[in-house]
């Protein structure tokens, strides 16, 4: 049992527990949800008949201040207190309700009511958030779906059960509050389970408040970045035209659904829970058969427009009768629509969004115009309802209005969509991982054709761009387009566009596919091999006999890497036996076939005896073939042949494949990776080589390698830890550790940069007042001088691991500019941008109001010490780690006969063949002096 | 014998090597070798591949091309550097008028350098575009 669970959801051992718990908590807080509001509809509607539109109204209220609070205590508590307190005040609160329904206290009705939807608003809320702390991005990726299974499970099982309960007289409706009470209660227990099943998982939110120092986004910059983008602006409106709309028409269903049933109460709460219970297996099954079909056929172009068309005609409906029957249909096709189509398409919207900036969208959208809406539908329901007297029929006529208005902007936003969706591909800035994620692996005709045209008139990167994204839909995908990239220039996109096309099982490339047999690249022929078999069934060693070049060892690799594929014993051997005759092979070919047998072993599945012959391969006299051996290494993933990989970061010539492999074993590399670049007998040039790797991995346990290794005495290994944190940060910013403590870090570098500064005075007085190097300096000076350059690039470059990368690089650039405008301009905006702290001790660096006396003076008071003289500075810089530094010092001392210094240059070390050198130099020239 | 930091003190004069930072011109530095010319020999002749260069340490050099006015260098200047950075021939010849010490770099060994340390890359090329006219950048 649990081994189908784990095959049919993606889920391995280690995720079950916590998957299943967020399963459950999802399944019943939306069961409560659907209880509570088929009950609290029923009692508020029995008591208060005509104030619907006040409880709307306060129901918007009360949620807002609900989240308000809510926020307001994630800085103050931990998530866990925080999620399981919220969860009890609720039970609290139902149970309470129920006791006053007992005495009859009549504004009780109203508060369940509130209470319901606030309950609704902020339960799956918090499902959700624990869900991205318990899961990683990649788990998540997998999992969302099984957890949104929960809920969607919840609602149709609580539906049917509530309504089972009502339709038999079994209890009273007012019961009903007890038992979202009793289920809210469970939720707070399985939150508790959670905390304690997977603690590991959770260790960062148990011990600090669950609000992270930059969470949530502020009101106001969330509002900017909206009204910045005409598309995001058009989105919103969508969205919210939608939800005032939605909110009129549940209006309408519950005033209907309370004319048809009166004041039997019991029977309206069955109804509208068994009504949601259908709801909700008619929207899984939609959603899981023609969604899909749907959005490939149309596209958004006019899935968009589905849910506000059908709303016309069931509104157009209930205008003319206000029966049962027409109030269901349009609440019905509402539900239906809305969260299968309708949302699919409204994720696809998202698609050219940055993540960050569709998580502060969707947070705003969520938190406030939503509520607005809800309030805004409140307040128009008051005037023509309350004040016009508009029974539930009329209101459609507000309502077609509204939705009016929804079908234009749905047009503006599928204008817009096309124009972002292009530039975002051009810039290459969607991300297909996590677009595959987020759109439920269905790529629509609209963004389809908006891809096959960037195919086009795009380069090779942009090309394969693409084609990733067109493999973002989780079923295979076959466009004209991509025909025609079968004879594009570059093999790894010939490659890429014939397993999409092979994939999607299109046959009618079959004579393309067989002139491909004789392609350049093996990886194509390799390809071409398997299309061949797979769609006509040919046998792969009758194809190689045909083919005239038999002997042509590229042509017989492939044939391995194929016949390894298919696993049957008799294959496997046939593919060892022509394997050893390639590496056998004599003569100057031979170098050739090495290379082509270690590129098959690449496409052969580890572990294999295939693989026997690699580690040889990998320290083979010819390089091509060590470079290929490299890259198969990359491909197969064997944790054997991962120290050698490693080994290979140091010599230059194999250092890309090297690279190129590693990044290929992605985070089984990880963890040894992190051994290396931590153990200092390594050589320093594999260990500089390491950050770059783990940049290109990409996963937040690469950045968290990368961040604990930042403290390095070896500044250029600093450099280079951080360029690999800036390259994670700017690709994804939720890599980072959370807990990474760069500002201590920027406290580190900016003493370094300020006790340069000091060394620099000492020795040349006045040359840091100038900028920049100058013809007449010396090499200890112009060293010097870099070296603080070099430091300076790395307070900006941990500046952009704290604040905005962006706003960073623009500052740094006006800062380095050499213009005055540019400089103040920078200025300015670290100003606003930076922690006045960070600003003020940064500000002695780069202002030039601040004199140079006052610079040295705050550079004595921050690093509590001060460089009296020059032979001081030399003697710090001959003590220095720096061994460019130390020669260039070495150097000044001999150049300058300081023969007071000839006792500390005696204590040099001198191993390292330019010290010996330089020290030798200034040895004799101070003995020269001295005799 | 000059020492590696002398030859990155001349090294770094050099218009092609400024942006260039020091500890990477110690590279340049260790594959620069001294060598020393009699009047009248010829460093490199016009339309050969440029596969050295040579920065001219003491002496003067006169710099010939076919139909043109000869001109000289000195100490200080670098002569073939962009023909060999381009991968082109000599645009001129180059003959010592006197006795000339320089250092001379090989291409390949250039090449490798640039390839091993990306500072030297970008500070030449630095260098390069700082002669470009500014429209054209």
């Amino acid at each position: 049992m649990i081994a189908q669970m784990e095959r049919v959801f993606s889920l391995r051992r280690s995720e079950l527990g916590p998957a299943s718990l967020l399963f459950f908590y999802l399944f019943l807080i939306i069961g409560a949800y659907i209880m509570g509001q088929a009950v609290g509809n029923a009692l508020f509607l029995e008591v208060f008949p005509k104030h619907l539109p006040y409880a709307m109204i306060g129901s918007a209220v009360t949620i807002g201040v609900f989240v308000s609070a809510y926020i307001r205590l994630s800085h103050r508590l931990r998530l866990e207190r925080l999620v399981t307190g919220t969860l009890v005040f609720f039970a609290i609160s139902f149970a309470g309700f129920w006791w006053l329904t007992r005495l009859h206290f009549r504004p009780v009705y109203l508060l369940v009511y509130v209470w319901v939807y606030a309950m609704g608003a902020m339960g799956p809320m918090m499902g959700w958030t624990l869900a991205n702390y318990v899961l990683t991005t990649r788990e998540a990726r997998r999992i969302f779906g099984f957890i949104q299974l929960g809920s969607i499970l919840g609602g149709i099982f609580v539906g049917f059960f509530t309504a089972d309960v009502m339709g038999h007289h079994r209890l009273q409706p007012r019961a009903l509050l007890l038992i979202v009470a009793l289920i809210l209660t469970m939720c707070a227990l399985l939150v508790k389970l959670l905390f304690q099943r997977a603690g590991e998982r959770l260790a960062e939110v148990r011990l600090v408040p669950a609000a992270g120092h930059d969470a949530p986004r502020n009101f106001y910059q969330s509002l900017r970045a909206i009204k910045r983008s005409r598309y995001l602006l058009l989105l919103t409106s969508l969205i919210a035209v939608g939800c005032l709309a939605t909110s009129i028409l549940g209006y309408q269903f519950f005033l209907i659904s309370k004319a048809a049933f009166g004041h039997n109460t019991a029977a309206m709460t069955a109804f509208i829970a068994r009504f949601y219970g259908y709801m909700g297996l008619i929207t899984l099954i939609f959603q899981l058969t023609l969604t899909g079909p749907l959005l490939r056929t149309f596209g958004i172009r006019l899935t968009l427009f589905a849910l506000p068309v059908s709303l016309l005609a069931s509104s157009v409906g209930v205008f003319f009768d206000t029966g049962l029957v027409t109030g269901s249909l349009l609440r019905g096709s509402h539900y239906i629509l809305r969260y299968s189509l309708d949302k699919s398409s409204t994720e696809l919207l998202y698609l050219p969004v940055s993540a960050e900036l569709k998580s502060q969208v969707k947070s705003f959208i969520d938190t406030f115009v939503w509520r607005s809406a809800d309030g805004m539908a409140g307040l128009l329901l008051l005037l023509f309802a309350n004040v016009l007297k508009f029974g539930p029929g009329k209101v459609s006529l507000v309502n077609i209005a509204i939705l009016f208005g929804w079908i234009a902007v749905a047009y503006g936003v599928r204008k817009e969509y096309l124009n972002v969706l292009r530039q975002a591909i051009e810039r290459r800035t969607l991300d297909p991982e996590r677009a595959a994620a987020g759109v439920g692996g269905v790529l629509d005709s609209t963004t389809s054709e908006a891809l096959a045209a960037s195919l086009e008139r795009a380069g090779e990167q942009q090309v394969l761009y693409g084609l990733s994204l067109f493999e973002m839909g989780r079923d295979a995908a076959s466009h004209p387009a991509l025909r025609g990239l079968l004879a594009h220039p570059s093999p790894v996109v010939r490659q890429h566009a014939l397993r999409l096309l092979s994939d999607a099982g299109d046959t009618k490339i079959l004579p393309q596919v067989e002139k491909l047999l004789k392609d350049p690249a093996p990886e194509v022929r390799t390809e071409a091999l398997h299309y061949l078999v797979l769609h006509t069934g040919r046998d792969p060693l009758s194809l190689l006999e045909t083919e005239s070049d038999f002997m042509d060892y590229s042509l017989a690799g492939s044939v391995v890497a194929y016949l390894a594929r298919t696993a049957q014993p008799d294959n496997v051997a046939t593919a060892q036996a022509i394997l050893m005759g390639m590496l056998a092979r004599p003569g100057e070919d031979a170098p050739r076939a090495r290379a082509e047998a270690a590129r098959a072993m690449g496409a052969i599945a580890a572990p294999s005896d295939l693989h026997q012959d690699l580690p040889s391969l990998l320290r083979d006299e010819s390089l091509e073939v060590q470079e290929q051996a490299l890259l198969s290494a990359g491909k197969i993933r064997s944790r054997q042949f991962l120290p050698l990989v490693i080994e290979m970061l140091a010599v230059p010539r194999l250092r890309g494949a090297a690279r190129a492999a590693l990044a290929g074993y992605r985070e089984h590399a990880v963890g040894t990776l992190q051994d290396y670049l931590s153990d200092d007998s390594v050589s320093i040039a594999v260990r500089k080589q390491i950050p770059n790797v783990l940049a290109r991995i990409a996963t937040p346990e690469a950045a968290a390698v990368l961040a604990n290794n930042l403290v390095q005495t070896d500044p250029g290994l600093r450099f280079d830890v951080l360029k690999a944190l800036n390259k994670l940060r700017r690709r994804d910013p939720a890599l980072l550790p959370r807990e990474a403590e760069f500002a201590d870090m920027l406290l580190v570098e900016l003493m370094g940069y300020y006790r340069s500064l000091q060394i620099l005075e000492a020795i040349e007085p006045h040359s840091s007042s100038v900028a920049g190097s100058r013809n007449s300096d010396s090499v200890l000076t112009r060293a010097l001088r870099e070296r603080m350059d070099w430091e300076f690039e790395r307070i900006f470059r941990l500046l952009a691991l704290i604040y905005p990368p962006r706003d960073v690089y623009n500052a740094y650039v006006g800062v380095k500019s050499g213009r005055p405008q540019l400089h103040a301009n920078a200025l300015e905006v670290l100003e606003h941008l930076l922690k006045p702290e960070h600003y003020r001790l940064l500000s002695y660096v780069l202002d030039p109001e601040i004199g140079h006396a006052d610079k040295l003076n705050f550079a004595e008071r921050f690093c509590r010490a001060g460089v009296s003289s020059k032979a001081e500075a030399l003697r710090i810089l001959l003590q220095s780690d720096d061994r460019w530094l130390c020669a260039c010092s070495l150097h000044a001392i001999g150049e300058m006969h300081l023969q007071e210094m000839s006792g500390e240059v005696q204590q040099v070390p001198h191993e390292d063949s330019l010290l010996d050198e330089t020290w030798k130099w200034t040895t004799a020239r101070l003995a020269a002096a001295t005799a | 014998m000059l020492t590696t930091i002398e030859k990155v003190n001349l090294l770094q004069k050099a218009p092609v090597f400024v942006g260039v930072r020091t500890e990477s011109l110690a590279r340049i530095a260790a594959i620069a070798r001294e060598v020393s010319c009699d009047a009248r020999q010829l460093l490199f002749r016009e339309n050969d591949a440029a596969d050295t260069m040579f920065l001219i340490l003491e002496g003067r050099v006169t710099l010939a091309r076919d139909g043109k006015e000869p001109q000289e260098a000195g100490p200080g200047e670098l002569l073939g550097a962009l023909a060999l950075l381009a991968g082109e021939s000599h645009s001129q010849s180059a003959m010592a008028a006197q006795p000339v010490r320089a250092l001379q770099i090989e291409q390949q060994d250039l090449y490798d350098a640039m390839a091993e340390d990306f500072n030297i890359t970008r500070g030449v090329l630095r260098a390069l575009i700082h002669t470009t006219p500014v429209a054209m950048r």
